[in-house]
């Protein structure tokens, strides 16, 4: 099982849900921005610095820090979404 | 109950970034008031529409807070809604960003139907949808939804009036379809709301695609930092260049004007009073407003573009270093025009220990009060040699060195102060850095204007008072028990030399002791209070006169850079003071700054002069 902060610049992959360390009002922050199972992520870069990484989901960009990112659990790669 | 017709007050909700506050702008114009809540960041604005009074509130996700700003902003949403006279809610949409304002407006309706509140959903932005090729169905979506959607532009002005004939007549009748009244769930709405954008919303991978091309070389690992580094140039040459000419007119205004008044009063203590007191106290002040709403001119500029978020995205990482977060980038450079908006800026830090480890590092950063003093002592103390080959002055280095200075001190600070906090809040206070990369946009010069002269407004109420009453207390000081001219033998006077023996082993005499004591009411009264001691009428435009009379005086490079040391590392500001209790909600915070950063001053300052002496300096 991996997850989102292991996701390279320009993979997807989909969410299979969240790690039960992470806060549950962030995880409830984090779905309402489109983090929900089963929808599709794609790593579009890592900020220079090593900063933190940004994420495509749901047609919006967010930059995650890595210790946020880390609790977002990935099910299988996917390369396309599908639903399109 | 109110007929629906008597009502007046319209609650504009909407995202961050969704064009809100130009939609704002646009439908009441530039007369705003701004209500802030003690504690907290959130501001509501309110201005007319019509017979309408129009209410921003600020921008959010969800109706689930993450952070107490958050929380507060949503009860007072919850208060707006129960309140009779409210008319209307207007959601407004990001049509470029369909899926995500959709879910706030799927949880805002069933709350406003509980308050019987007709719901307006304005899908703004639309210009840059119909631009990108792609379109959204409001008709659609009105059916399914079952409240009246509106397709705006706040930017080309299209809509407004669609908006406004619907704000005229609220329309509550429509039913949602069974599928919405349903999604109760943060997962069922969040699905609904994809569903809808899927079936009535643009393709936004397209949308994403455009803004993805400059994050190429604004996030860039190659670009990034020279793009900042440029961006931030462009900054301090705005806020000390550009603003130049106008902070001399409002210097030269108000020095006219207390001529002019105090020609009118007779010759006493009043009138000393008003042209010493009054109007030099005041001019000190309002100097620094020009370069204050440059500041802000800027900074919102940046905000709108979408860059500020990138500039924070890219320094989370090196300023986590330190215990801060990439949030604190902004108000840490405010902090080079003033320290009261920079205070002001770290509102938006969510993480509570950041903000206040944020807020209490902000004084070390070299605000523009400093600039007369340093001015004054390397150019008049440090040698006029080059450095390099000419390629550099060493006046200019020594400028340079106590810029950087001032930011190291500040992130080390941080990193004590992190340290030091760490135990006492707990990792559960630290709010994840989530950060939204908003589109590109070029930003709309109206609502940037309007917001920096309420900012700039905003920081004269509240920095206006102490530094009055401040400066007022240290004319009495310097004026009595002898009057006018006899700063000397004044009571300020008398303190400055009871207080000799703790300045002179930072090689500072009386005079500059007094200086000193007066500098605790703000800086920038340093050199004027030097140039009365040593006999110059007006020292800020006589720098050179008044360095060659502290030759005069015994002064050497070794007691100017003292000073120098001193007024870096020292919080002497009243109205910061006043500030950071009003913005950290404890007196606590203000008296350890205060306290922390006298004491290392005043270390700084001695161990400066006395090694200086010993190389021989």
């Amino acid at each position: 099982m991996t997850n989102l902060s292991h996701l390279p610049p320009g993979a997807s992959a989909r969410i299979s849900g969240f790690d039960s360390q992470l806060r549950p009002e962030v995880g409830r922050r984090l779905r309402a921005l489109g983090f929900i199972h089963g929808s599709e992520v794609r790593c579009l870069r890592r900020a220079p610095f090593g900063g933190p990484r940004v994420y495509a989901v749901s047609g919006a960009a967010f930059a995650l820090e890595s210790e946020v990112a880390s609790r977002v659990l990935l099910g299988a790669a996917s390369s396309d979404d599908g639903h399109r | 109950m109110t007929a629906t017709a008597e009502r007046a007050d319209v609650l504009l909700v909407g995202n961050p970034n969704s064009g809100k506050s130009l939609l704002f702008t646009r439908l009441t114009g530039i007369a705003q008031k701004v209500a802030n809540y003690p504690g907290v960041t959130v501001e509501v604005r309110s201005g007319h529409a019509g017979s309408l009074t129009i209410h921003d509130f600020p921008g959010i996700y969800s109706l689930e807070p993450l952070t107490l700003d958050e929380r507060v902003a949503i009860e007072k949403l919850d208060a707006a809604l129960a309140d009779p006279n409210t008319r209307a809610i207007v959601c407004v949409l990001d049509a470029t960003r369909l899926e995500r304002s959709l879910y706030l407006l799927l949880e805002l309706l069933p709350r406003a139907r509980a308050a019987h509140v007709p719901v307006i959903a304005a899908v703004n932005v639309l210009d840059e949808v119909v631009g990108a090729g792609a379109r959204v169905d409001v008709a659609g979506l009105t059916a399914e939804v079952g409240c009246p959607f509106i397709g705006v532009s706040a930017k080309t002005g299209e809509g407004l009036e669609a908006l406004r004939a619907a704000l005229d007549r609220p329309d509550a009748s429509g039913t949602p379809s069974p599928e919405i009244s349903a999604a109760t769930t943060v997962e069922e709405r969040k699905r609904l709301a994809r569903s809808l954008n899927r079936a009535h919303g643009p393709r936004a991978d397209v949308l994403l695609r455009s803004q993805e091309r400059l994050d190429r070389v604004f996030l860039s690992t190659t670009w990034g930092l020279p793009v900042f580094l440029v961006v931030m140039a462009i900054l301090f040459q705005a806020i000390f260049t550009w603003a130049a000419p106008l902070m001399a007119a409002v210097r030269i205004g108000v020095a006219a004007s207390g001529t002019a008044v105090s020609a009118l009063l007779p010759a006493g203590l009043v009138r000393d009073f008003v042209r010493d007191g009054v109007f030099a106290g005041l001019g000190a002040f309002l100097t620094f407003v020009p370069q204050i709403f440059v500041l802000f001119l800027v900074i919102g500029a940046l905000e709108d573009s979408g860059y500020l978020a990138r500039a924070a995205v890219m320094l989370h990482r090196p300023l986590g270093w330190f215990g801060l977060s990439g949030r604190s980038f902004l108000p840490l450079l405010s902090g080079h025009a003033c320290a009261i908006p920079a205070m002001m800026a770290a509102r938006t830090i969510e993480s509570p220990r950041r903000r206040l480890i944020t807020v209490l590092v902000i004084p070390f950063t070299s605000c523009s009060a400093r600039l007369p003093i340093y001015a004054l002592l390397i150019g008049g103390f440090v040698p006029a040699r080059t450095l390099i080959g000419g390629l550099l002055g060493l006046q200019g280095a020594v400028f340079a060195g106590v810029y950087a200075f001032g930011i190291l001190m500040a992130l080390l600070a941080a990193a004590v102060l992190d340290r030091l906090t760490r135990r006492r809040f707990g990792q559960l206070s630290d709010a994840p850095f989530v950060v939204e990369l908003p589109p590109y946009r070029l930003p709309s010069v109206k609502p940037i204007v309007v917001a920096a002269a309420n900012r700039s407004w905003s920081f004269v109420q509240r920095a206006a008072p102490v530094i009055f009453t401040v400066v007022v207390c240290i004319w009495v000081l310097g004026y009595f028990p002898r009057g006018a001219g006899h700063l000397d033998q004044s009571w300020l006077a008398m303190l400055g030399q009871w207080l000799e023996p703790v300045f002179r082993p930072m090689g500072a005499d009386w005079k500059a002791g007094v200086g000193i004591v007066t500098s605790f009411a703000a800086r920038e009264v340093f050199v004027g209070t030097m140039g009365t001691l040593n006999g110059l009428e007006d020292a800020g435009t006589q720098l050179g006169a008044l360095s060659t009379q502290l030759h005069l005086g015994g002064m050497g490079l070794a007691g100017a850079l003292a000073l120098i040391a001193f007024y870096a590392l020292s919080l002497q500001c009243a109205s910061t003071l006043a500030v950071m209790r009003k913005e950290t909600g404890t007196a606590r915070a203000p008296v350890l700054a205060f306290a922390s950063m006298t004491v290392l001053a005043y270390v700084a300052a001695v161990t400066t002069f006395q090694v200086a002496r010993a190389l021989g300096a």
